[in-house]
């Protein structure tokens, strides 16, 4: 008997495109694809990223290799900015100024570090809450307004965020509201015990490959995959399941703040880039036990920790069990 | 297991309540039951449950406060058991300390059983299960012993209560434990233990019926227990308003001696004082009991005695003039010396139909007809012969002033005299009869028979020891042990009604007599029976052997073994003096129609009504009471002086008709010169033809018939048939459920053979494929299938179940229709997957998997993860 491939190439270009964007990003971030995959997912459902964990576990560097990854307007790489959140950065730092131009007698603005391709807000919990709800504003709104101008941001404007845990010493906690504009928050985790190994040895290579990353995107192939993702089709059953967990999360009994109804819409938009990422063009419910925590996790106040680690897995699960349950005839 | 669990006071009250107390009604209810039959219970049955409930009280709070099982209940039993043995020891008075120490015992038992009890339903989740199957085996045992095993009805009443209990115990049981989940899977816990409660069920009434069926089948022809207070303990009055003997004897309560002045039964019984014409009148024996149950402390009926010379058949299911004869019952009687056979001819009024009554031993019955005049006061009769000992008579006693009657008395203790010892016995035959129960109670008895029996050589003597012993009169002349119906109950609770008529109240009926008497003749080693049937009074002088039987005159007496001579009446009933003789004087016994020298029984061949001729086919003949069977003759008969009868009407010849089943009866004196032959042709051969013949009965063929159909179901049917039906419904119903899981998997199958869409196909693909995974014990361990596909069955068994997840889940959640690659994978996918699978699978271990109801109701409602908050 023939068989049949794993993924189905249903939308060949695009999932040959996305392939090939994770090949090129594993080659630099070992052990990752997970991640990897999840941040791409971001990007193409056209929001932003906060991953958590401890430094030194590689968050910088998927920033870095996705950027480079992706060629930019004028044969560059696309644009990539980095900003260190301190507690004294300011949000002209982060937004630009007006400055006087002599010869031209007249203010200009000074571009800050927003007006890129992609962006990685480092250590953002660090930053005082004022120039955290001004990146988050923008990051909404994909515009600047500096007194009566507005100025637009670059058309793909992909924010990564990282954040160490909240315990440690000297950071801000980014409050329950400002967490809801973050489509997805990951963790990043240590790598295992082989790959770590891997990577002790071929550290040198890596920084090598770090230096020459191969531009495997454009831009506009970027914002092209971000359109297929809108065309992947939801069947109804999959919205119920999306409806039911966001609902239930509202009513169950560990948690005191449930999802909202923007957050049920990016996880459909998380949903159907997810399925994309995984070749398909329709959304299964394997793609929602991919990204359900990552999406809907970071929006919940929980009563206790004990809630926190089972609430939205017991409500998953429960809803899972009823997608393979489902009774079609 | 979370060893500080909380304690909930409403969690704890609401499982008394609901666990405890139904529990303890149920006891109550087998307790109230045992407490009808057992007479060693006393009808304690409340305070009994209160012990077993007091038990599962404490137990179930300790349990619940998490002490250890074995360290208390070890400490229990030694409480328990040093209170016992000191009680046991340290005499209060004579008995009380026995009766005291018996009631401990009682309190004792039940309380372990409560404190057992309690203490699992507080820790096992499946002890309700066990629970049940011991009270139903309880309920089950105690119905087989009372013998109610008779009526579907009473086994339904019996048996209802408990199975409901159970039913509820384990439904109720199981939503206790399981008031904070929710509810999905709770309804499986409870089918699982269901279907497990209803294969203990099949298994105990299987079981118990295969163990007891002996006693169960004996039960269904007799009835035994306990007697009520103020019947007849004697006798016992049948549906139809005629009374027979008891087929139990027991020292219950008050007896009510009716002084009905309608006399039952009167019999001639042809025996005579050797050589006189006194008549010796002869006790009327109807059972023997010769078992002794020591829990009961009774004498009962063993029907499966081997060597046991009872002779009981049913007179009004032998035809008119046959004969039944057993001539067993007179090896059995196991006498040589003194033995002749006595007639006996009994006439029924009040007595029922299928009674026998006879002297011992009888061997012969045959029913005969009652004389015209005298057939509204009589309903049926028979004539028995027994083979009887000459040294037997009703006299013992109640002694006469006639010289000859004493005479013979002192004759035949001289006779028995002779008799040799025991030695050379049949042992088995010895060690029955004369069983002494061993426990300790009984030494007192033991210590009373020594003490009558010293210096008594032979067995007479003994035997005449116990008598005298019950006559005995003290200093002031009084007697020592007096007769009343009314022999009241001992003091205390649970004591011997043997030991308190023998030792403290010394009055009874004859029961009490009897039963003390067969007591400590077996303490002596005396083979000795009791038997019970009539006493036999001589009050007339009219008609001489005549004797008439009222209902006050049912009795109890004791037979006693001498060998050679065989089984011989006595009895030590003492002399009631209230009343022995009946109030009103005897009737005048019916005209004895004469003895039919010929019977032939067949069926009419034609008939010749002018000629008063006609021919018959005989079957059967009797010729001066010897019967000849399973004859093929044809017989000419002369009916020109015959009555022609049918159910006690005379008819004209005109209704004898061809085809008739009749008993033709001759008392023709030409007959009587014929001697009887061994074969009957022969002896047919030798009559003149055609046969002079008397009388003809013809028998009602239809009511016959529709008698026989209204006893079959009431008789034969009751127990085995409903058993078996019920047995069948469970057990079908057990194999269905077994065969749920794989009738779900070929329903599957064929419904992807049947599928017309490629949707529907995938579809019924993907549940029979889960399906046969989960039967077969591979775990989904919480993955989404098509991660379960991927990661489990492909990587295990080779399966491209992935693949297919693909085009499934396509399918499912996709607007676009299936290529014809994926269209031809479905197609061929289940066949290939299913063989791949099946190989890595033994045969065995493939059908024991589909068995499992779990696994199955596993499929349909995985237990949802634990709600921790």
């Amino acid at each position: 008997m023939e068989s049949i491939q794993n993924e189905l190439p249903v939308l060949n270009s695009s999932a040959e495109k996305i392939a090939l964007l994770i090949e090129n990003m594993e080659g630099v971030i070992r052990g990752k694809r997970a991640q990897i995959k999840q941040v791409i997912t971001c990007l193409l459902a056209k929001g932003h990223i906060l991953m958590e964990d401890n430094p030194g576990t590689g968050k910088t560097v998927l920033a870095r290799t996705l950027a480079g990854s992706i060629s930019g307007t004028n044969a560059g790489n696309a644009i990539f900015k980095r900003v260190q959140f301190t507690p004294d950065l300011l949000p002209m730092d982060l937004l630009g100024t007006h400055i006087f131009d002599d010869s031209k007698k007249e203010f200009i603005f000074k571009k800050g570090p927003l007006f890129c391709n992609v962006l990685l807000a480092d250590e953002i919990n660090r930053a005082s809450p004022k120039v955290q709800s001004a990146l988050l504003e923008c990051m909404a709104e994909h515009q600047i307004t500096m007194g009566e101008l507005t100025y637009k941001l670059e058309k793909l404007f992909f924010t990564i965020a990282t954040q160490n845990p909240i315990e440690m010493e000297g950071t801000y906690p980014l409050p329950a509201a400002q967490l809801d504009r973050f489509s997805m928050k990951i963790f990043f985790g240590y790598v295992d015990e082989s790959t770590e190994m891997d990577i002790y040895k071929n550290y040198l290579n890596i920084n090598s490959n770090l230096e020459h990353i191969k531009q495997v995107l454009s831009l506009e192939e970027v914002l092209q995959l971000q359109a297929d993702a809108e065309e992947v089709f939801v069947h109804d059953e999959i919205i119920q399941a999306v409806s039911n967990l966001v609902r239930n999360t509202r009513t169950h009994e560990g948690i005191t703040l449930g999802a909202s109804t923007r957050s049920g819409i990016t996880f459909l938009k998380c949903l159907k880039a997810c399925a994309l990422v995984n070749g398909r063009s329709f959304v299964i419910e394997d793609d929602v036990n991919e990204i359900a925590m990552a999406v809907l996790d970071h929006r919940m106040i929980y009563k206790n920790k004990e809630a926190k680690q089972t609430a939205l897995k017991q409500l998953l699960g429960k809803e899972m069990d009823r997608l393979g349950k489902l009774k079609l005839f | 297991m979370k060893v500080f669990k909380q304690i909930s006071i409403t969690r704890f009250l609401a499982q008394v309540v609901f666990l405890l107390l139904p529990t303890a009604i149920v006891v109550l209810f087998i307790l109230w039951n045992s407490n009808q039959y057992f007479t060693l219970l006393r009808q304690n049955w409340f305070s009994q449950t209160l012990y077993f409930s007091a038990g599962m009280l404490i137990a179930f709070l300790l349990a619940q406060f998490r002490f250890r099982f074995l360290p208390l209940f070890i400490a229990l039993v030694l409480a328990l058991f040093s209170t016992y043995k000191i009680l046991d020891n340290y005499a209060f008075g004579e008995f009380d300390s026995f009766f005291i120490s018996i009631q401990f015992l009682i309190f004792a038992y039940l309380f372990s059983a409560g404190w057992i009890c309690g203490w699992f339903l507080q820790r096992l989740s499946y002890f309700p299960i066990i629970l049940s199957g011991i009270l139903l085996f309880l309920c089950i045992y105690l119905i087989a012993k009372t013998g109610n095993l008779t009526s579907p009805e009473k086994l339904i009443q019996y048996l209802t209560p408990v199975v409901l209990y159970s039913i509820y115990m384990i439904y109720t049981n199981e939503s206790l434990r399981n008031t904070e989940k929710t509810s999905g899977i709770f309804w499986w816990r409870f089918g699982k233990r269901l279907v497990l409660f209803c294969s203990l069920l099949l298994l105990l009434l299987g079981g118990i019926v295969y163990l007891m069926y002996p006693e169960i089948s004996e039960r269904i022809e007799e009835y035994g227990g306990g007697g009520k207070d103020g019947e007849n303990q004697m006798l016992e009055t049948k549906k139809d308003g005629t009374v027979q003997n008891k087929q139990s004897m027991d020292m219950s309560g008050k007896n009510k001696r009716d002084k009905n002045p309608d006399p039952l039964f009167c019999a001639h019984i042809d025996n005579f004082l050797p050589g006189s014409d006194i008549p010796n009148p002869l006790y009327l024996t109807s059972y023997h009991f010769t078992k002794f149950d020591t829990l009961t402390e009774t004498f009962e009926r063993d029907t499966t005695l081997a060597f046991s010379d009872e002779f009981q058949p049913d007179p009004s299911k032998i035809q008119l003039f046959s004969t039944f004869k057993d001539s067993s019952r007179i090896e059995h009687a196991l006498s040589r010396s003194h033995r002749k056979t006595v007639d006996i001819e009994v006439y029924k009024k009040r007595l029922s139909a299928s009674a026998f009554l006879a002297p011992s031993t009888a061997y012969w019955v045959q029913p005969i007809t009652v004389e015209k005049d005298f057939q509204k006061e009589f309903s049926s009769a028979y004539r028995a012969k027994s083979y009887v000992s000459d040294l037997n008579s009703a006299y013992f006693i109640y002694n006469t002033d006639n010289k000859d009657i004493v005479a013979f008395q002192q004759h035949r203790f001289e006779e028995l005299r002779k008799a040799k010892s025991y030695a050379g016995m049949d042992e088995k035959f010895m060690k029955y009869y004369s069983f002494f129960p061993s426990a300790s109670q009984y030494v007192r008895i033991k210590t009373l028979a020594d003490s009558l029996s010293k210096g008594k050589t032979t067995t007479i003597d003994k035997v005449l020891s116990v008598r005298d012993f019950f006559l005995h009169r003290n200093a002031l002349g009084e007697k020592d042990f007096s007769y009343t119906d009314n022999p009241g109950v001992p003091g205390l609770p649970g004591a011997s009604k043997l030991m308190y008529f023998l030792f403290e109240s010394r009055k009874g009926y004859c029961a009490y007599y009897a039963g003390a008497t067969v007591f400590l003749l077996r303490a002596m080693g005396i083979p000795s029976r009791v038997v019970t049937g009539f006493l036999t009074v001589d009050r007339s002088d009219k008609n001489t052997g005549w004797y008439w039987f009222y209902e006050d005159q049912s009795h109890g007496w004791v037979q006693v073994y001498f060998p050679e001579f065989g089984w011989i009446d006595f009895d030590t009933t003492v002399g009631n003096d209230d009343a022995q003789q009946s109030p009103t004087p005897d009737g005048t016994p019916p005209m004895q129609p004469p003895n039919p020298v010929l019977a032939l029984g067949g069926q009419i061949l034609s008939v010749d009504t002018i000629q008063k001729v006609a021919d018959i086919h005989v079957m059967n003949v009797i010729f001066k009471d010897v019967e000849y069977k399973n004859i093929d003759r044809d017989m000419h008969l002369d009916l020109k002086v015959a009555n022609i009868w049918k159910d006690s009407n005379r008819l004209s010849i005109q209704h004898l008709m061809k085809g008739n089943i009749v008993m033709a009866v001759s008392y023709d004196e030409k007959l009587k010169a014929y001697s009887p032959e061994k074969n009957a042709e022969a002896l047919l051969k030798k009559l003149p033809s055609p046969v002079p013949i008397d009388e003809v009965y013809i028998k009602n063929q239809e009511t016959r018939n529709a008698q026989k159909e209204a006893e079959k179901p009431s008789i034969e049917r009751p127990f085995t048939y409903y058993l078996q039906h019920i047995a069948m419904i469970i057990l079908s119903f057990i194999l269905l459920m077994f065969a749920i899981p794989v009738l779900v998997y070929k329903w599957y199958k064929y419904k992807i053979r049947s599928s017309h869409t490629n949707k529907q196909k995938a579809y019924y693909t993907y549940r029979a494929s889960t399906f046969l995974l989960n039967q077969l014990k591979v775990d989904r361990l919480n993955k989404t299938p098509y991660q379960f596909a991927q990661q489990i069955v492909d990587a295990r068994y080779g399966t491209q179940f992935s693949s297919f997840m693909n085009v499934y889940l396509k399918t499912k959640y996709s607007d676009k229709e299936l290529n014809e690659q994926e269209i031809k994978f479905v197609m061929l996918f289940f066949k290939v997957f299913e063989q791949r699978i099946k190989s890595h699978f033994k045969a065995g271990k493939r059908i024991s998997r589909f068995l499992n109801l779990n696994t199955f109701l596993q499929y349909y409602y995985l237990p949802e993860p634990e709600n921790i908050v």
